[in-house]
Order: C-alpha cells, then sequence, then structure tokens
C-alpha cells in the first residue's frame, strides 16, 4: 500500500473533518454517558447522516463516536455506579469504590489517559497490521474465505455472553434474514412474500437502528429505572495531579491490557465488553494485590481501560482486510464502507490507499481526542447525568423514524426497523444476543456465495475445501475453535 | 415476555419446517444441484435441529412457567405507551409519505411525551420544535428528501 501523504494530510486535516470530529465527539460523549444508550446505538443512529459525507469524514464520524462513547460510559459507572455501556462493566466496582473514596478525580483521570493510550496503541497496530495482512489474503479464494467466514462465526458464536446454543440460534435469524431478496446465482427471489422492497433483501441500516435502538426505548418505556443521585466531581483539571506516577508504575499493565484489548478486539465477535472483562481477569491474576480488586484497585484500572479502546481499534483489521466485522460497530462501519464504495477486502489498499491512511489516521485523532473532550464531559456529567431517559426516549424514537426512512427514501425502511426491533427485544428477554443476528446478516451474502461457489468447484469432491495450505490451516482453526469449549465443557461435567 | 425454553423451541422447530418447505420451490441452477435453496435448505435445517436441542434442554433444566411476563408490563400506563411507541411508529410509517415528517412526527412524540406522564404543553412544543429541527437539517443540510406532507408549502 504506497498512499501518498500530501493527500492524506488534505484528506484529514481539513475544516470539515474538524466540525465533523467536534460534534461526534459530543454526540458520542453524551450518549456513552447516558446510561442504557450503547456505543453501538449511538453509531447505528449517526449512519444515515454519514450517509451524506465524503468516506473519510463518513468513517471518521463513526470512530469518534464509538470511542468517546467507549470512555464516556465510565463516568455514570464512577458517579452513580451505572455503567454507560457494557464495556464498562468488568470494572465498575473499583471505579465506584475510588469515588466513594473521595478519589473520583483519580478514577476517572486513569480511565481517560488509560484510553487514549489503549486506543492509540490499537491504532498503531491497525496501522501496521492492516495492509501486511491484506497483502496475504491477495491470495485467497473462495475455500479460504468460506472458512474464514465460518471462523468469524464461530468466534463471534464462542465468545458471545450466554447461551452458546442461543447465540447460535441468533446467528441463523441473521443469516436467515441475510436470505431474503434475490439470490445471488440465479436472481430467485427468495422470502419476499411477494413485496417489491424486499427484493434488494432487508435494509441493513433500518435493521441495524431496530435491533440496537428499539429494544432499549421499550425497556426504558416498561422498566423505568430511577437514576440514583450523581456524586460530585470536583475540578476536573486536577484529575492529573499525581496521574503521570500512577501511570509509570503500571506500565507494564496499560501495555498488557492494550495487547489483549488489541488481540481480543481482532477476533471477530469479541468486542471492548469481552476485552475489559478478560483484561481485568488477567491483571487480577497477576496482581500483587488482587485482594484490592473490585474495591478500588487503580491497577485493574488501568489494565481493563486500556483493552476497552485498544479493542475498538482492533477490531478494524478484520473488518478492513477482509469484511469480516470484530463487534457490533464494525458490522456498521462495513455497511457504510460498502455504501462508500471502499468495499473492505485487500484490494482496497491498493486501490484506495489515501483513503485507507486518511481513515487509520482518523483513529489516532479520535483517540487523542479523548483527553480534552473527556475533561470537558466529566466537568459537565452531572449535568447530563440529570437528564432522564424517559424524556430523551420519544425524541431518539424520532431520530431512529428519520434514520430508518433516510437511507432508501423509503418508509417500508420504518416498518423493518420497527419488526426486527421488536423481535429484537423478544429475542434480549429470553436470553438470545443479538450481536450474532447482524454479524450474521452482514456476513450472510459472504458466506453464501463462498459457500455455493466452493460447492460448484468441488463438484461433489469435499477435499477440495480443505486442499490449499492456507484453507487447511483455517479449517483446523474452525475445528479448534468448536472443539475446545465441547472438551471443556466434557471435562467439567466428569468433575462435577 | 419470558417464554419458557422448550416452547421457543417448538417455535424454532416450526419455523425451521418451514423455511425448509420454502426453500424446495426455489429452482435450481441449471444443470447444478445447487442453486438459491442450498443455503436456506441448511439454514432451515440447523434452525430446526437448534429448536430440538432448545426444547430437549428446556425440559432438563427449567421448571418455570410457560410464559413469564415483566412486572413493567402488568402497569396500564407502561403498557400504554409502549402501545403508543408501536402502533404510532407503525401508523407513521405508513403514512409517511402523505402525512409528512413534520406533522406525523410531531403528533407521534407528543403523543409518547404525554403517554410517558409528561402532559404539560411544553412537551408539545419541543416535540414540534425537535422534529422541525430535524427536518430542517436533513432537508437543506443534508438533502435527505424527508416528505413535508401537509405543510408542504409552508416548509
Amino acid at each position: 500500500m504506497y498512499a501518498d501523504f500530501d493527500t492524506v494530510i488534505s484528506l484529514v486535516f481539513n475544516w470539515n473533518m474538524v466540525i465533523v470530529m467536534v460534534s461526534c465527539s459530543a454526540f458520542g460523549l453524551f450518549v456513552g454517558a447516558v446510561p442504557g444508550l450503547s456505543a453501538t446505538m449511538a453509531t447505528a443512529i449517526l449512519v444515515p447522516i454519514t450517509f451524506f459525507m465524503e468516506p473519510v469524514p463518513a468513517i471518521a464520524a463513526i470512530v469518534t463516536t464509538a470511542a468517546m462513547a467507549i470512555f464516556a460510559s465510565d463516568i455514570p459507572a464512577a458517579l452513580i455506579r451505572i455503567p454507560g455501556t457494557a464495556a464498562s462493566a468488568a470494572y465498575i466496582g473499583d471505579l465506584n469504590a475510588l469515588t466513594l473514596q473521595g478519589r473520583v478525580g483519580r478514577a476517572l483521570g486513569i480511565s481517560v489517559v488509560a484510553s487514549a493510550i489503549g486506543g492509540l496503541f490499537g491504532s498503531a497496530v491497525l496501522m501496521l497490521a492492516a495492509p501486511q495482512l491484506a497483502e496475504v489474503s491477495l491470495n485467497f479464494t473462495s475455500f479460504e474465505y468460506f472458512w474464514l467466514a465460518l471462523l468469524g462465526l464461530s468466534a463471534a458464536v464462542m465468545l458471545g455472553s450466554g447461551s452458546l446454543l442461543k447465540s447460535l440460534m441468533s446467528l441463523l435469524f441473521g443469516l436467515m434474514i441475510a436470505t431474503v431478496g434475490m439470490d445471488t446465482t440465479i436472481g430467485h427471489p427468495r422470502f419476499t412474500f411477494g413485496f417489491a422492497t424486499l427484493l434488494d433483501g432487508v435494509a441493513f441500516v433500518p435493521a441495524l437502528i431496530g435491533v440496537f435502538a428499539i429494544p432499549e426505548l421499550v425497556r426504558t418505556f416498561v422498566n423505568r429505572e430511577r437514576t440514583p443521585p450523581a456524586a460530585p466531581v470536583g475540578n476536573p483539571f486536577r484529575m492529573f495531579d499525581g496521574l503521570a506516577a500512577v501511570l509509570w508504575r503500571y506500565k507494564a499493565n496499560l501495555f498488557r491490557g492494550s495487547v489483549i484489548g488489541t488481540t481480543v478486539g481482532i477476533l471477530p465477535g469479541a468486542g471492548s465488553d469481552i476485552a475489559s472483562w478478560i483484561s481485568y481477569a488477567v491483571s487480577k491474576r497477576f496482581s500483587k494485590q488482587p485482594e484490592l480488586y473490585g474495591k478500588g484497585s487503580e491497577e485493574s484500572l488501568v489494565d481493563a481501560c486500556s483493552a476497552n479502546n485498544s479493542a475498538l481499534s482492533g477490531a478494524y483489521v478484520p473488518a478492513t482486510v477482509f469484511g469480516i466485522p470484530g463487534d457490533s460497530i464494525t458490522a456498521i462501519v462495513i455497511g457504510v464502507l460498502y455504501m462508500k464504495g471502499l468495499n473492505p477486502g485487500p484490494l482496497v489498499f491498493i486501490n484506495k490507499p489515501n483513503e485507507v491512511m486518511a481513515i487509520f489516521v482518523t483513529f489516532f485523532l479520535a483517540n487523542i481526542l479523548i483527553v480534552p473532550f473527556g475533561l470537558l464531559a466529566i466537568a459537565q456529567a452531572s449535568q447530563v447525568l440529570r437528564v432522564p431517559k424517559l424524556m430523551l426516549a420519544p425524541l431518539i424514537l424520532g431520530f431512529c423514524v428519520v434514520g430508518a426512512y433516510s437511507i432508501n427514501a423509503a418508509a417500508s425502511g420504518i416498518i423493518i426497523m420497527l419488526v426486527l426491533g421488536l423481535f429484537a427485544y423478544l429475542m434480549e428477554e429470553n436470553g438470545f444476543p443479538v450481536a450474532p443476528l447482524i454479524l450474521g446478516l452482514v456476513m450472510g451474502p459472504l458466506v453464501e456465495r463462498n459457500l455455493v461457489t466452493s460447492l460448484i468447484k468441488a463438484d461433489g469432491a469435499p477435499l477440495v475445501f480443505v486442499e490449499r495450505p492456507i484453507a487447511a490451516g483455517l479449517a483446523l482453526l474452525v475445528c479448534v475453535v468448536w472443539a475446545v469449549p465441547a472438551v471443556m465443557r466434557l471435562k467439567k461435567g466428569r468433575m462435577t | 415476555m419470558k417464554l419458557h425454553d422448550s416452547l421457543i423451541g417448538l417455535l424454532l422447530i416450526a419455523f425451521g419446517g418451514w423455511v425448509l418447505w420454502q426453500a424446495q420451490s426455489f429452482p435450481a441452477m441449471p444443470g447444478q444441484m445447487i442453486g438459491p435453496s442450498t443455503f436456506p435448505t441448511l439454514l432451515g435445517g440447523l434452525c430446526a435441529l437448534g429448536g430440538l436441542l432448545l426444547v430437549w434442554q428446556g425440559r432438563r433444566i427449567s421448571r418455570d412457567e410457560l410464559v413469564c411476563i415483566h412486572e413493567g408490563w402488568r402497569i396500564g400506563s407502561r403498557v400504554a405507551c409502549v402501545a403508543v411507541a408501536v402502533f404510532g411508529t407503525l401508523l407513521l410509517g405508513v403514512t409517511f409519505e402523505t402525512v409528512g415528517f413534520p406533522v406525523g412526527g410531531t403528533l407521534l412524540l407528543s403523543a409518547l411525551f404525554y403517554a410517558a406522564g409528561l402532559h404539560r404543553a411544553r412537551w408539545i412544543a419541543v416535540s414540534a420544535i425537535f422534529v422541525l429541527t430535524v427536518h430542517l437539517v436533513m432537508t437543506r443540510l443534508l438533502y435527505v428528501p424527508l416528505p413535508s406532507g401537509f405543510v408542504k408549502g409552508l416548509l
């Protein structure tokens, strides 16, 4: 990949980008700081607006919003013990314990700086690893892509929280929804029930908005939990007092958290929340003071907060190189990349090197911006946390309606959003995670196309699927991903 | 609403069976066994199989009642709020092109605020200002053709 440095600079450093990144920072911080509104929901709502932007600002908008929302979720976790997004749940005990000890500045100071450092580390890995991987993947055929897609889907099912069977069923729903519309082989309409609007398939953006936003709105109307009053923040600019010494003491943790976060982020299906849980667990396992964990450990915060944001960048490696989403946010980004003609895959690094490099640079900028904007958000946190969700819910529904309509200028988008949203609510109520559904919806065409092509090439000889060395390696990996949990479960059964 | 796993399993078996049945009507590619039905057949089969496992697992592990309703769903005002959101959005979706976003959106949001217990007149104003601002931003700045409907001449 040979990018023209001047072009990259002109793509990134212009007034349009400044406006986009500043406004998306504010939006991401606001959504992340309101408990119950997720980073994924924030990005899903943003997609229809990105439709009318140039490719680089569009991706920058999503990256900035997600990075800010993931960090900002630590603010309510510290002040009212309710995480803004699932990513903060792992270390909520430590954040809140530090707040109760009167060290809220230290807790949020560690969070903001570790998040930024983790994010920068993940961005550096993305910038270095993605082009190398893209070169390797130029030799991939339908067999490799089929196994790779299967590996991604398998990892998503295995790493998701909750029942394995229900995760698998959720994935199947997503794959089935992806079969709606004209099939890719002979153009035969499938499961359209005579509706012309379904011939192009289920529109991705309305589906996304529905699946992530509608269940949260329904829960807001039905549950109506009262938010407890927030703890006072004090002077946010005193947060950095003594912080450098803490970070220097835990520099190895900072590095370890960033490495774990990036690695977990690269795995398809595993996002920031899983990264922070794993990083927290590893941190506790190797800590000299494990008894402090959950009671205000600064060490745990360094590990888990850096893992949070580095996972976000790591997830973009498979997304840009193979078009396989690392988490639900990158699933959204893949949709946007396709809309913008930057079709993810190895060829995008050859055909659009300047745009890809500019997008990578925006990752760095977004993570650097976390520090100043994070401080502002912390200063305004008490006001943000005072806004009841019930008052925001109708306005969010308004955004959802506009978003679902505007992508194709078709009212059918609103109906799709509503139907899938209610279905997702029922799924979540019954323990079916919705992230695999979105993964299935995104990857359905890729899996089907490569499966059908490979089956035709194989012509009844299944061994062709594993004849090529990379294909065989990937097939073996898929087997390992499925076999290890099964063996562990079997062992556990014997021991109990 | 929480359904018993075995009940969900039965629904999945039925759904998987329906997908398999539908898939049989899809034509094959000329000269090939593989075609538009290959992938749905695979998925339908897996869905039915997963349903069977869920029935077995549900009967083995849980003895809960078949349908369990969350506390919030027993409170009339909250159910009304969800009903306004769902049927209001559906109605707006069906009549979107005719009624338009400014009027339809304001009505939906005002009704929703009212159903959520926010009865003061200022919430109607909040709805109208929000909808008009979004409409103007989307149509004038982002060139999204949001329908103006009844107020076409005014905006």
